[in-house]
């Protein structure tokens, strides 16, 4: 029975080449994209989660809390010696183990030095916390600190086909030579776990390192230098919440009835998408792009799916005499059905090879698109093949079963008397399906200008400083000499101000303050504080309202003197600021609010405090058009201040665009799945157009007889085509306006969603659907009336 | 076998009913071979549509065998068309995408007859039709006679009672029409029932029964004039 209806559905789609070829393209166009991003996803949800143990391993977590209280910030750094409490403390820890990449490790192969990337100080029950599997003694692995455990990769690398296990290897490590004892080799690290290595080393190794940054700290014991990521595993039916409260009792005994620091523990399965707020160095991925991605691939897939069910019932009278003789052959409802299933089936299944092939090519794209390398991760390879495999099976049957149950139906008789009502030219169904993917490709359209305009409006509403022609110096950690750097760029004439802060405008930090406010004793206000020098200011064009600027002149200046915006004047509550104390000085000047960071934020109340030492950015306000002649210049006296570092610069243009990038991204990939919606949709339209054209030359035949003109036959197409899009430009318009808001909601400074994006979306639509329309119904008009009526 | 007692059939429009066949009577015996004939538009296809379960009567009885085959299941329908009679269309009505072997080989594939008694089967037909060579080609590629032939070699595969023939040599030349109808003939000598529709007085003669339609009306059902002959000889 199946060998019947695959050959049946494989000489129909051989003899109808055209619609087979549409659908199929089209189908593979839609599964080549959902693939990528399906890719993306999959590599991003199975983060970690390679873990057998993963629901009672936990990292611990540190919330700083500033001295007014409020909580500042999470790292997932912990103190070294919090894990040997924990150990001794903690009924409900297993196992714990800090761990700390070492910088610097380099092992030696042959003469030469090679670095590690990730050489990771650690305990030993590393390995029965993440059961990661050991060949060699793992239960004493780090006893001696000049012992090694090594991944399969680098004992392949450093001991090639040989065992390594009680072999010795040298090492640089804090800048000496040492022997190092191999103790055991572990299996590689999977790509997608917030834990890799390349080898364990023992913890205090990183320890030394650390003790010899911060001569004055003994980190092991210090509770307040918070260096190592400490992992956990909890007992089966562990009680999270208690564990809080041991914790609780852990911060009282170390830092006192004032503490400093909350620790908490957050699971091995949070660890990679649940981390947005998290100070951590490990690589985390978005949970809101993951699902802007899948609402992105769905809408592909049902613009697939429509386009064949729109073809398939089409083209079905070509199908209909067949089902009308098998009927008559015994052939029953169900069968018909199958059959009619299989084929669409057989024809996803025809795409899938297609979509893996498109797939694999626009993957190096994609990667450029989703800024992230898209790895085909071994692990979950099976997972890739079930889920490519189901989603085509899906979209086959999910396809064919409205086409087959409506060909299934149709009455014998009926179809074999030629008077079938089968591929109607008006089917409701199929119209409602046409103004579907015309609202999702509209919806796309409108989107994108929305995105890109906003994109726009953030990089060109003025900011209330100076947004071009300023030169960003980073001035790196290290922190160099500015002053005398700044005072030798200021001598060039190009040069017309210069001046540094702590971070340059918007800023991506922040560091509030709160003050008591003016008139409300009880009220506290946050104030942001920026720490600039004394050209700041007037480099970066901020204006002055009212009061001075430091000055170099006034000696009480750096500590006692502060300039407020507007914005700190109204939430303070001050009436006539300057001269107001503050703090331990006075308000000395007042500024014009500007946007401190991006738009995504309110201007908030600020506090300027004046310096030479903050200085990490410089700012070069510069004349127009002397960047290229001046660039070298400023890096040669760079090079006199700092000549073994890096000379980091940024105009004001490129520093603002990074802030942007998510933004612009969005747009990029919104923009081209329209462009695939486009494509495919289209596709559709034509080959749906074609089959009208075809089944109506009679019609068109008796019409010209009738005395009808090309341009009457052309416009009658016309219109017909052009009525879904007008319904489904309507429709699109409450249904983006209702994302984009939500989406506009990030920003606080952002552009009103007026008419004309859905004006140009409409005007898109029409113009790409007439273009299909066009071809079709322009060879229609030239049908000579004598061939058209001779056809039956 | 086949007994319709006061069979109509009419379509309902807005002011008035138009009948396509009225209070048509009629009982086919075991073996019989009926030609129905009439200008066109008396109602002989319905009434073949009727016979064949493909179409349902308006008022009236229907009977094979003694059972009402009036408000059948679809399934019941379907389980007549699998096991009972085989359909011949004027237009041929063979399944393009298939060729000469698979289009007969269809019904019993829907029969669930197994590939091995599948392949004996259609082979033996082939054979009778003298069509072996051609059993890999497609209907296009076929003469209207030599495709009528598949038409009929796929009708009677499944072994049917009952052959119902719609104008089967309407779109045939004389000759091939004569080569069909002799196949019809032969058929029905081996004790198969036929009913056909026909313009054709000559082929019609074919028929032992010749049943005259005007505007849905039966207005002649005599034996055939040979029939008689051979009866008085």
């Amino acid at each position: 029975m199946f060998r019947n209806y695959l050959k049946s559905a494989l000489r129909f789609l051989k003899r109808n080449k055209l619609f087979a070829g549409i659908n199929i393209l089209g189908l593979s166009l839609a599964l080549a994209a959902t693939f990528i991003i399906l890719l993306f996803v999959i590599n991003e949800l199975s983060y970690n989660n390679g873990y057998k143990n993963r629901k009672q391993i936990y990292r611990v977590l540190v919330n700083y809390v500033d001295y007014s209280g409020t909580e500042a910030g999470t790292d997932d750094e912990a103190p070294y010696a919090l894990s040997k409490s924990i150990k001794d403390e903690f009924s409900q820890v297993k196992y714990v183990a800090r761990v700390r990449n070492m910088k610097g490790f380099q092992i030696k192969l042959k003469d030469e030095f090679i670095p590690i990337r990730d050489a990771v100080g650690s305990d030993s029950q590393i390995f029965k916390i993440f059961d990661i599997p050991v060949d060699g003694d793992q239960d004493n692995i780090h006893d001696n600190p000049n012992s090694i455990v090594l991944s399969r990769k680098q004992a392949q690398k450093f001991f090639p086909d040989e065992n390594p296990v009680g072999k010795e290897i040298v090492a640089l490590v804090n800048d000496k030579e040492e022997v190092f004892l191999v103790k055991g080799v572990f299996d590689d690290i999977r790509v997608n776990s917030t834990l890799q290595a390349d080898c364990f080393i023992n913890s205090t190794l990183p320890l030394e390192r650390l003790n010899k940054k911060f001569k004055d700290e003994n980190v092991e014991t210090n509770w307040r230098s918070n260096y190592w990521i400490t992992w956990l595993l909890l007992n089966k039916n562990a009680d999270v919440a208690s564990l809080d409260k041991q914790l609780r009792e852990l911060e009282k005994k170390v830092y006192g009835e004032k503490d400093r620091y909350d620790f908490s523990v957050q699971n091995l399965t949070e660890v990679y998408l649940n981390s947005q707020e998290i100070n951590s160095s490990a690589s985390q991925g978005s949970m809101k792009n993951i699902r802007i991605f899948s609402a992105i691939a769905l809408l592909i897939i049902i613009v697939a799916a429509f386009n064949y069910i729109i073809l398939s019932t089409a083209v079905s009278t070509g199908r209909a005499k067949e089902i009308g003789i098998r009927k008559t052959n015994g052939a029953s409802i169900q069968s018909i059905r199958e059959q009619l299933l299989n084929e669409s089936v057989v024809l996803a299944m025809l795409a899938l090879p297609i979509a893996l092939l498109l797939a694999w090519q626009g993957k190096p794209y994609a990667e450029d698109l989703f800024q992230t390398k898209l790895l085909i991760i071994n692990s979950n390879i099976a997972i890739y093949a079930v889920v490519y495999m189901s989603l085509t099976l899906l979209i086959g049957l999910a396809s064919g079963l409205y086409t087959s149950s409506i060909l299934s139906k149709l009455k014998v008789i009926s179809i074999l008397k030629n008077s079938a009502q089968t591929g109607k030219r008006k089917s409701r169904v199929r119209f409602a399906l046409i103004v579907v993917q015309l609202v999702i490709f509209c919806s796309f359209i409108s989107s994108t200008l929305i995105i890109r305009s906003q994109y726009q409006y953030a990089l060109e509403k003025d900011p209330g400083y100076r947004n071009k022609d300023i030169l960003f110096i980073d001035m790196g950690k290290s922190s160099p000499d500015s002053k005398a750097f700044i005072n030798s760029i200021k001598s060039y004439p190009n040069v017309i101000s210069a001046g540094g802060a702590v971070e340059a405008l918007p800023r991506l930090g922040s560091l509030p303050y709160n003050y008591e406010h003016f008139q409300d004793k009880s009220k506290k206000v946050s104030v942001e504080i920026l720490g600039v020098d004394y050209d700041f200011i007037e480099t970066m064009g901020i204006h002055l309202l009212e009061g001075r600027s430091f000055s170099r002149e006034f000696s009480s200046d750096p500590e006692h003197s502060f300039i407020i915006n507007e914005a700190a004047v109204k939430a303070l509550g001050i009436t006539e600021p300057i001269g107001k104390p503050i703090d331990n000085g006075k308000i000395i000047g007042v500024v014009k609010d500007f946007n401190v960071h991006s738009l995504h934020s309110n201007i908030p109340p600020l506090m300027f405090v004046v310096s030479d030492a903050f200085v990490l950015q410089v700012a070069i306000h510069h004349k127009p058009g002397t960047l290229k002649n001046l660039l070298p210049l400023i890096e040669a006296e760079w090079k006199k201040i700092a000549p073994d570092q890096p000379f980091n610069f940024k105009t004001v243009e490129e520093y603002n665009k990074e802030i942007y990038t998510a933004e612009k991204n969005l747009s990029v990939i919104i923009s081209i799945f329209t462009l695939f919606s486009l494509l495919i949709a289209s596709l559709g339209l034509f080959g749906l157009t074609l089959f009208i054209t075809t089944s109506r030359t009679k019609e068109i035949g008796v019409k010209k007889v009738l005395g009808s003109s090309g341009s009457t036959i052309i416009y009658s197409f016309l219109k017909e085509n052009f009525i879904p899009v007008f319904i489904a430009s309507a429709l699109s318009v409450p249904i983006t306006w209702y994302f984009m808001n939500k989406w506009l909601s990030n920003f606080s400074y952002k552009i009103p969603i007026s008419l004309w994006f859905f004006a140009v979306a409409f005007i898109v639509a029409i113009a790409v659907v007439g273009a299909t329309v066009f071809f079709h119904s322009w060879k229609a008009s030239r049908i000579n009336p004598v061939e058209a009526l001779r056809y039956e | 076998m086949i007994y319709l007692k006061n069979i109509d059939k009419y379509y309902d429009s807005k002011f008035q009913r138009t009948f396509v066949l009225k209070a048509v009577n009629l009982e086919v015996k075991e073996g019989e071979f009926v030609s129905i004939m009439g200008p066109s538009g008396s109602g002989k296809s319905t009434l073949l549509n009727i016979i064949g379960l493909l179409d349902a009567p308006s008022a009236g009885e229907y009977s094979l065998y003694e059972k009402s085959v009036l408000d059948l299941k679809e399934k019941a329908k379907v389980d007549y068309h699998r096991n009972f009679m085989g359909f011949i269309f004027q237009a041929y009505h063979l399944i393009e995408e298939m060729t000469v072997y698979e289009n007969i080989e269809t019904p019993l594939i829907y029969k669930g007859v197994k590939s091995k008694d599948r392949q004996a089967m259609v082979a033996d037909l082939l054979d009778r039709f003298n069509m072996v060579a051609k059993k890999d080609l497609f209907p296009q590629q076929l003469s209207g006679g030599q495709q009528q032939l598949v038409g009929i070699a796929r009708a009677i595969i499944g072994k049917p009672k009952l052959l119902l023939a719609d104008e089967p040599t309407g779109n045939l030349q004389s000759t091939q029409g004569e080569m069909i109808m002799e196949t019809l003939k032969a058929l029905n000598d081996e004790g198969m029932t036929i009913i056909q529709v026909t313009h054709n007085e000559k082929f019609a003669e074919y028929g032992k029964r010749i049943i005259r339609l005007e505007d849905g009306i039966i207005r002649g059902d005599k034996m055939n004039k040979t029939e008689f002959a051979s009866v008085k000889d």
